[in-house]
């Protein structure tokens, strides 16, 4: 009477629709498996008994992968430093390029210059110049005798 | 699985690696190359997909380290194998995967390596109907008869996915079948 009572609220649970489904399943596959058992596929003549495979040798592998491995470090290694070297020794190309912000603060700063033609001479000089006319030789000249071509080169 | 467990061993060591290695190939060859057969659908691109598998097994076999099966670590290179075979082929082709498979189903009449009669002919193109992994548990199940706990460790999918795959599956091949 107790074991009546047990069996009816069993603890134990299925998923859902199992019992349906198993019926389905069972079925379809038998039936199925009445017409088709297998799939058709055949191979060449005693392909499966001629198969084989090259076997690789792996311990020499993994040997000569060391090997590898410890060249590949000083390989490493060296093409970092001409990077590096490459890096710093060749002009970048973003030099070319001058953004507007660095033009404008190159001439705030260089514009107070007190060397520049600007501060030294008044506004009627700085007209006479357009009208100066000094021959090529005669600069070559002043140059020569004047200049100090060392201070120009730091300069 | 002893002997699995022994030649697992042989496999590790340098003096009886190569002996092992021809065991396994011997013991296990059919087995793969029709788990593959059945994905690639061709002949020839089954032995290419085999030879890799091995090769394959042979350059990782330190790397196994016994959590799961042998021969179900192996299904598992030979599955991966394939799927990533029949991708790239698609890509060679510059065609879908599911067109590649569609294909190599009508194909599949004029193939010398198929004998199946008409109703194995229209089996294989319910299968090529199904998403991949519906097409790999209902061969796996279907014709090669593999538990569901195993398969589980193939495709590392849980047991409940896979039956309700295995189902849903098999109501659409029915389906298929009575269609005509």
């Amino acid at each position: 009477m107790i074991l009546n009572k047990a069996n009816k609220n069993s603890p134990f649970k299925v998923p859902k629709d199992y019992f349906k489904n198993f019926d389905t399943d069972f079925f379809i596959e038998q039936e199925l498996k009445n017409k088709v058992e297998k799939t058709g596929f055949k191979t060449p003549d005693g392909y499966l008994n001629d198969f084989n495979v090259s076997i690789p040798k792996i311990s020499k592998v993994n040997n000569s992968q060391k090997i590898n491995n410890k060249y590949s470090i000083y390989i490493s290694g060296i093409a970092a430093a001409l990077v590096l070297l490459f890096m710093f020794s060749l002009p970048k190309k973003d030099n070319k390029e001058v953004s507007l912000e660095s033009l404008e603060s190159y001439l705030l700063v260089e514009g107070n210059q007190s060397d520049l033609l600007s501060n030294i001479l008044t506004l009627d000089e700085l007209d006479d110049l357009h009208t100066l006319n000094v021959s090529s030789s005669e600069i070559e000249n002043y140059l020569l005798h004047n200049a100090s071509i060392e201070t120009l080169l730091i300069d | 699985m002893q002997n699995e467990a022994k030649l697992l061993a042989q496999l590790k060591l340098d003096d009886s690696k190569e002996l092992a290695y021809k065991t396994l190939i011997k013991r296990y060859k059919e087995n793969l190359y029709w788990h593959i057969r059945k994905i690639v659908i061709y002949h020839d691109d089954a032995d290419d997909v085999l030879q890799n598998t091995f090769i394959k097994i042979f350059k990782n076999i330190d790397k196994f380290n016994g959590d799961s099966k042998l021969y179900t670590w192996m299904y598992r290179i030979a599955t991966n194998e394939s799927i990533t075979f029949l991708n790239s082929k698609a890509k060679r082709n510059k065609v879908s995967n599911e067109t590649l498979n569609e294909s190599a189903i009508q194909n599949l009449v004029a193939d010398v390596y198929f004998e199946g009669d008409e109703i194995q002919l229209k089996l294989q193109k319910a299968i090529a109907q199904l998403p991949r992994i519906q097409q790999l548990v209902f061969n796996m199940r279907y014709f090669d008869n593999i538990k569901y706990k195993d398969m589980s460790a193939i495709l590392e999918t849980s047991e409940g996915s896979l039956k309700a795959s295995y189902h849903i599956a098999m109501k659409k091949i029915k389906t298929y079948l009575l269609a005509d």
